[in-house]
């Protein structure tokens, strides 16, 4: 089983291996074209330019979802994988995965980059484990989002006709009804403690704007937390069952 | 019935739902419901914050 697991993984990795390696190396450019600058551009400036490539972030994890088993299907391998002794679920976390490792590497690489160019402009060198909250946050986002556009795509696969339009529709109404409902599941989660974050990056701002004195902080609370991540299982699960029980190849 | 035919009564019925949530102010409530979820610390000064009843306050 973990074999198997292992080279599911390992296919997923190799299809989706150009893209992300083209993004790496655009990154790359952007900071050593950022390098060139230094001299000519204000350095809060450049450190400002070297992280937004943290943006592309979120459409990455929306694209990674759609394509990911688009391309299964434009490629005929959707039958092999569905042929496979394996559950739904193992197809799509393997999916999930590969696009959190990429995450991972693209948060580091963003981050380095961003902290190379902080030297000079930042008073204090950026908290190892502030990065390191941001960067799980910003993992969790990617999760999240690339879970929603798996479903909203399997969920237009079990229609024949109108499946981009059925997609967006779906992705549309998870976002809104989860982050509309799933308040009510925090209820029944009141006993998880809430969680706080080193807010060095919010700090930075109110300093920029002139406030010295805000705390160090920032809180979530972790019932809320928690019922948003269990809506999204929920809906991780339902498209892995529906792979695997009632899409029509 | 088939299951596409229960996921599109589904469909059908959240989306009406989401159109009188969102025709009620449905919107603005996402953003109460972001607010609960994280607590960021205010600035002395009275810059607003999302737990500031941001979007009471924004309005004009």
């Amino acid at each position: 089983m973990r074999s198997r697991y292992w080279s599911l993984l390992k296919k997923e990795f190799s299809a989706s291996k150009s893209s992300f390696i083209l993004l790496l190396f655009l990154i790359i450019i952007w900071d050593l074209f950022l390098l060139t600058r230094q001299n000519v551009w204000d350095k809060t400036l450049i450190f400002g330019l070297s992280m937004t490539p943290i943006i592309i972030l979120p459409f990455y994890a929306l694209v990674s979802g759609f394509f990911s088993f688009r391309e299964e299907w434009q490629k005929k391998t959707i039958c092999f994988q569905l042929s496979l002794p394996v559950r739904g679920v193992t197809l799509t976390s393997v999916k999930l995965l590969v696009v959190l490792i990429e995450t991972v590497i693209f948060i580091t690489i963003v981050f380095t980059g961003g902290m190379i160019f902080g030297k000079n402009v930042l008073p204090a060198p950026i908290p190892i484990q502030g990065s390191i909250q941001i960067g799980l946050i910003l993992a969790m986002v990617t999760l999240v989002l690339t879970t929603m556009s798996q479903f909203a795509y399997l969920a237009g696969r079990l229609f024949h006709r109108f499946r981009w339009l059925i997609s967006i529709w779906v992705f549309l109404l998870t976002g809104w009804g989860i982050s509309r409902f799933s308040g009510y599941l925090a209820i029944s989660l009141s006993w998880i403690p809430d969680v706080q974050l080193n807010g060095w990056l919010l700090s930075g701002v109110w300093q920029y704007l002139g406030e010295n004195s805000s705390p160090l902080t920032i809180g979530i609370r972790g019932p809320v937390l928690a019922a948003w991540l269990f809506s999204y299982l929920i809906i991780f699960l339902i498209g892995s069952w529906f792979l695997e029980k009632y899409i029509e190849i | 019935m088939s299951m596409r035919g229960v996921f599109f009564m589904i469909l059908a019925v959240l989306t009406v739902f989401a159109g009188f949530d969102l025709s009620r102010g449905g919107l603005q409530k996402i953003g109460t419901q972001i607010s609960q979820a994280v607590i960021l610390p205010a600035p002395l000064g009275g810059t607003n914050t999302l737990d500031d009843n941001w979007f009471e306050n924004s309005s004009p």
